[in-house]
């Protein structure tokens, strides 16, 4: 009798075993199916996620002093408004930082931009384009000024 | 098969359905503690992406710089998309979007020195908060 018992608790266990492993590969295949379909669906042959992630991690890694320079001269603007007599020439100093910072950070950004948007396939490319087009033109149409000037002309 | 193997088989088995339960539970406990990351990560960078002006006198004119903001960025994206980027439209673009988050900044820093002339002592303490939270000061 308890050896019986023995028995349906191992057939029980294996089973438990038997399911979570074929319950997690079964996910795992899923998962790699899935972003593999989304792979070939919007990238040109070839494409690897490895690549995808190199590249948002250059990005990453090259923007990386440029936060920091930003976040320091933002932390050093927060305390300056807090002094009864701030020091004018330390405010325009972070400033000057925060100016230089934000047009490096937005500058780096285009390469891995146009690195991204060429690995994409034509015909899906299009597509992005063409909704961003919408985009542009309806931000384009609020902006009555629509000649293009650097902002220090204006 | 001889019941000696039997406990055997057992014992192991049983040891595998607690290792797949532990590594089920660490992996619950690592993937609810890396959304509560990721929820606060994004929390702060959208206040301190997006900085508020702390007295509403300020509002419009960072409302404004805002819009031009948005559209300069959307023009550099806009940019990505040509197959030969203008390279004039884009410095203009960089310049500008460098000269907005200039007086962006020099307008909240405004804000907050006239934070002193608001009356609502509650409003005011509000405003404080946030002032040192999207600035990146500790209490």
């Amino acid at each position: 009798m308890k050896q019986r018992w023995l028995y349906v608790l191992l057939v029980l266990s294996l089973a438990v075993n038997a399911g979570a492993l074929g319950f997690y590969g079964v996910s795992k295949y899923r998962d790699w199916r899935r972003n593999q379909r989304y792979l070939s669906k919007e990238f040109k042959p070839g494409t690897t996620w490895h690549q995808l992630d190199r590249l948002f991690a250059d990005l990453k890694k090259s923007r990386a002093p440029h936060f920091d320079t930003l976040h320091a001269a933002t932390r050093e603007i927060g305390l300056l408004a807090l002094e009864p007599n701030p020091d004018s020439a330390r405010l325009n100093a972070a400033l000057d930082r925060i100016a230089r910072a934000t047009r490096e950070e937005h500058r780096l950004m285009r390469v891995p931009n146009r690195a991204f948007l060429g690995l994409h396939r034509p015909e899906k490319l299009e597509f992005w384009r063409n909704r961003f087009k919408v985009e542009y033109d309806s931000i384009l149409r609020v902006d009555s000024g629509t000649a293009v000037q650097p902002e220090e002309e204006r | 098969m001889r019941p000696k193997w039997v406990v055997v088989l057992l014992v192991v088995s049983l040891v595998g359905n607690a290792l797949e339960l532990s590594l089920y539970a660490r992996a619950e406990w690592r993937s609810h503690q890396e959304s509560q990351k990721f929820g606060e990560w994004v929390q702060s960078l959208a206040v301190s992406k997006n900085p508020k002006v702390v007295v509403k006198e300020f509002e419009p004119r960072m409302q404004a710089l805002e819009q031009r903001k948005n559209r300069w960025e959307t023009e550099l994206q806009w940019q990505d998309f040509q197959q030969q980027p203008d390279s004039a439209i884009d410095k203009a673009a960089l310049d500008s979007v460098a000269s907005i988050a200039r007086q962006k900044y020099e307008l909240l820093y405004q804000s907050r020195r006239a934070l002193s002339a608001v009356d609502d002592p509650k409003l005011r303490t509000r405003m404080e908060r946030r002032w040192r939270q999207q600035m990146g000061i500790g209490e």
